[in-house]
């Protein structure tokens, strides 16, 4: 009897488990909303619950790719606002550091991009274009963790030929040690030392979107930075470029775009999600 | 309704004199309509701009038959201002009769006059009604609320215009045995200061609150100190507040008071009452207000020009309202308190056409600028129109900003527009609270010219199609924790080949050291002093291997010294072998002693009277003498 009584009990527990098992969660719920939101045609409405979820700290490559969906929609629309393009851009960058084999992110960011461009040539101001400093570029190659591998391989051929010179007396193995020695430190220095940078990197600066249609890069002070070769223009980075916060203070970030240094406000640059 | 009455009646009697250009005379009654026997009181106020002085003389009060007046109580009176930045004083003084009506009657008495400063000053004259005792209105004693001789404030809601510190308490309020009460300081409580900075001069800021959200009211306030009497603001600037948008509360007006700190009687003004509202989270600072100080007892600094000084900087902390329960389309710093109201015309249109859509925000706060406004497809919001109705009634910010939209409606039907909505921060409530109206149903009859008027897609609108959104969230990789993060990874990293290089170094220095050692062991310095120690641990015991030693030691001794082999040498030449090597020859006869005393014992035997022990110990000295002896000729 006690038996029976515990069979059902337990089978009272699991049924009464299962819904909240299968229940969807809140952020998942918001996702569906703005989803179905999208499908009416309520971007800006979409725009809000997305964005409400990447403020409570929800991150997803496929939310950040409506996030983009409905910026570009909007900006398509007649209730388009100042900088959709750019949001859109930061949010299929964002996808692109979530999921880096995403083709559709890929293609839509570089659409978006030439889109700005565009934009901004039949205005005649010409996009200014930036890359990235040497160091930057160099450790972005590959992930961090590739040169990591590297380092360490290098480390074990660097052991094995000082092993080798070191303790066996074969003048073949004296021969091996020395090529070990040679690859191995070649390979450890280049590969710790990348990976230290992309650490560096990492841990000193956040990955950011232009989200502006014109940002102008400031000095410490609020003022207007001169373009470089003493040309009185000042440095403007345009709409969708990638940049990276070094710095952050309540009203400025210090931001690095290519080789350039500068303050720009908040508002201007959003900082991509990463996890 | 007694009160409604000697209210209306009172004032109907404050009516200010046009006596003098620089006097302002008022005169007041306490009740119109009083019994017989009872007493009521007459005042005549006086202030003028004390440029004649303040002295009083020539006071009357003419009274009809049947009433009595006694004699009148003066209290002077003070009063500074600060109107538009300049302070003006006038003085004055408060003549007080107490009357008492004997006989039933209307009587008309006065009017009171006075002279001040050498001018005349006279009131109006006063109609009163005598009744029966006890159904006549003199004033209750002790009651509040009500004061006719507060001229600025008769119904007692505390706006008098004289500093507090110059104003005595109304006769009506007093008791018989309360002048004898220490007068209290009676000015607004944000002027008290419990310790002056500055003795002479200072200004203050206070902000309240001072923990906020963004878009949440503050009230920055800038209070200016005089110790040394009467001053006048010159150029005074505008406090700091780069971080908080300000709302302009209309032409300064400051009102000052006699404020005792620290036993000094300052005059206190508050110079600035600003409403603000962060514009960002953080610590956000305003204040520094700077002002000059002109007047006779406040000295100029060296450089000239009025007495400066500036106020502190108040900090205010900002933060953003929390994430939890914060609805979709919140703008950080829409805060406060709204309701919203829209109306929507026509209900009826052909497709194509637009309607008007006019919503009224309003509330407590900065009222937002943007509201939401539903989406569909088929509907199309055009910026709206915006007028604003904004007030600081009591330093609170608040108002309406009313939007007038366009709608165009593209698509025929029954067209449900849905609701305006502004998701907003109640501080109060510590809660988002979302203000709504609900814009209803639109008719959209067909347009017989719809093609016409169809909207035509854009020519070049290359992002069309790029994107298409997703319905679910996919699956997601499992974020790799960077190698250069994890403990050890630079430690494994060059431990390794290291390890190699210290393990291989140390193996070397092994066997350096056991060479070393291994070397030690032989040479002749070792071997010296292991022949000396076994020539003294066998001198007990064993007399012929002692002295095999001794002599082993001393051959040793002489090839480290001088290079030569002894034993090659015989003995009888041996000490002239020595002196030529260079060693003194005194040391050279003791070293062929102790040779010969071992040979005797050797062959002699104890019989030779040489104790093995004391040739172990002469053998050491002597070797070890020789160590220091110096050479007469380089060995």
């Amino acid at each position: 009897m006690r038996r029976l009584l515990f069979v059902l009990l337990l089978s009272l527990l699991t049924l009464a488990a299962l819904p909240a098992l299968a229940a969807p969660s809140e952020s998942e719920r918001d996702f569906a909303a703005a989803s179905e939101a999208l499908k009416r045609g309520a971007y800006t409405e979409a725009i809000d619950t997305l964005e409400l979820l990447a403020d409570r700290g929800f991150v997803h490559p496929d939310a950040s790719f409506n996030r983009a969906v409905a910026y570009v929609e909007r900006a398509r629309s007649s209730a388009a606002n100042p900088g959709d393009l750019g949001r859109a851009a930061a949010a299929l960058s964002e996808v692109l550091l979530l999921r880096p084999s995403d083709e559709q992110a890929e293609l839509g960011l570089s659409r978006i991009r030439a889109e700005i461009s565009r934009r901004h040539a039949r205005e005649g101001t010409a996009p200014v274009m930036a890359r990235d400093s040497l160091g930057r570029a160099a450790t972005s190659l590959f992930d961090e963790n590739v040169w990591a591998w590297l380092a360490l391989v290098g480390s074990l051929l660097l052991t094995v030929g000082l092993g080798l010179r070191r303790f066996v007396q074969l003048t073949s193995a004296a021969l091996a040690g020395a090529i070990g020695i040679g690859l191995g430190a070649v390979l450890l220095l280049a590969g710790a030392g990348l990976t230290a940078g992309a650490r560096h990197f990492r841990l000193t600066s956040s990955p950011a979107v232009i989200v502006a249609d014109e940002a102008r890069l400031l000095d410490e002070a609020g003022k207007p930075l001169p373009q470089k070769r003493g040309s009185a223009d000042s440095m403007t980075v345009p709409e969708g470029a990638s940049v990276y916060v070094l710095e952050r203070r309540p009203t400025l970030f210090r931001v690095a775009w290519g080789s350039s240094e500068g303050w720009l406000s908040p508002g201007q640059v959003r900082i991509l999600a990463t996890r | 309704m007694r009160l409604a009455f000697t209210a209306a009646a009172a004032l109907a009697v404050l009516v200010a004199s046009p006596v003098a250009r620089a006097l302002e005379v008022k005169t007041a009654v306490s009740s119109q309509r009083v019994g017989v026997g009872e007493s009521f009181y007459v005042q005549l106020v006086i202030m003028s701009d004390g440029q004649n002085g303040n002295a009083i003389g020539d006071v009357r009060l003419p009274l009809p038959p049947g009433m009595t007046a006694s004699q009148p109580s003066r209290a002077p009176q003070s009063q500074v201002s600060i109107i538009n930045g300049q302070m003006s004083q006038r003085v004055g003084v408060t003549l007080t009769w107490t009357v008492t009506a004997n006989k039933l009657g209307s009587f008309r008495l006065g009017p009171p006059t006075a002279t001040f400063g050498g001018e005349r000053a006279q009131g109006n004259p006063i109609p009163v009604e005598v009744v029966a005792a006890g159904s006549g209105s003199a004033p209750q004693r002790g009651r509040r609320g009500f004061d006719p001789f507060n001229f600025f404030d008769p119904f007692g809601q505390g706006h008098s215009p004289f500093p507090p510190g110059f104003n005595f308490r109304s006769p009506f309020d007093d008791d018989a045995g309360e002048e004898q009460r220490p007068e209290e300081p009676t000015y607004p409580d944000e002027l008290r200061v419990d310790k002056a900075p500055d003795s002479i001069a200072f200004l203050r800021a206070t902000v309240t609150p001072n923990q906020v959200v963004v878009g949440q009211q503050v009230t920055l306030r800038v209070f200016a100190y005089g110790g040394r009497g009467q001053f006048s603001p010159e150029s005074p600037n505008e406090p700091s507040h780069a971080d908080f948008l300000t709302f302009d509360t209309g032409p300064d007006q400051a009102k000052a008071y006699l404020v005792p700190i620290s036993g000094i009687r300052f005059i206190g003004a508050k110079l600035r009452e600003l409403p603000m509202f962060p514009l960002h989270a953080g610590t956000l600072r305003a204040g520094n207000m700077k002002m000059g100080f002109a007047g006779r007892g406040y000295p100029s600094p060296p450089g000239g020009g009025p007495l400066l000084r500036e106020s502190n900087w108040v900090d205010v902390v900002v933060s953003e309202p929390p994430l939890r329960g914060r609805p979709p389309g919140y703008k950080i710093g829409d805060v406060g308190e709204y309701k919203l109201e829209a109306t929507v015309e026509p209900r009826t249109i052909v497709a194509g056409e637009s309607i008007s859509v006019v919503a009224k925000l309003s509330g407590i706060g900065n009222v937002p600028f943007k509201l939401q406004t539903p989406e569909s497809h088929g509907v199309e919001w055009l910026e709206p129109a915006l007028a604003e109705k904004m007030e600081v009634p009591n330093g609170v910010v608040q108002g309406s900003r009313t939007f007038s939209y366009v709608v165009r409606l593209t698509d025929p039907g029954k067209v449900d527009l849905g609701e305006l909505s502004l998701p907003y921060f109640d501080p109060k409530r510590h809660e988002y609270a979302v203000a709504r109206a609900k814009l209803g149903e639109i008719e959209v009859k067909v347009n017989p010219n719809a093609d016409k008027t169809k909207l035509q897609p854009k020519p070049s609108d290359r992002l069309a199609g790029v994107l298409q959104a997703r319905d679910a969230l996919g699956p997601q990789a499992v974020p790799l924790r960077p190698l250069s993060d994890r403990t050890g990874f630079w430690a494994t990293l060059l431990l390794a080949p290291f390890g190699v290089v210290f393990a291989g170094g140390a193996l070397s220095f092994a066997a350096r050291t056991r060479e070393k050692l291994r070397e030690r062991g032989a040479s002749l310095g070792a071997q010296l002093e292991a022949a000396l120690r076994e020539a003294r641990e066998l001198a007990a015991r064993d007399t012929q291997g002692s002295v095999a030693a001794v002599e082993r030691a001393l051959f040793l001794a002489i090839e480290l010294k001088l290079n030569l082999k002894a034993r090659a040498v015989l003995k009888s030449e041996l000490g002239s072998a020595l002196i030529e090597r260079g060693l003194p020859s005194a040391r050279a006869d003791a070293l062929s002693r102790i040779l010969q005393d071992c040979d005797a014992l050797r062959f002699v035997g104890a019989g030779s009277g040489i104790d093995p022990v004391e040739l172990s110990q002469r053998a050491s000295k002597n070797v070890a003498e020789m160590r220091g002896d110096k050479l007469s000729v380089p060995s």
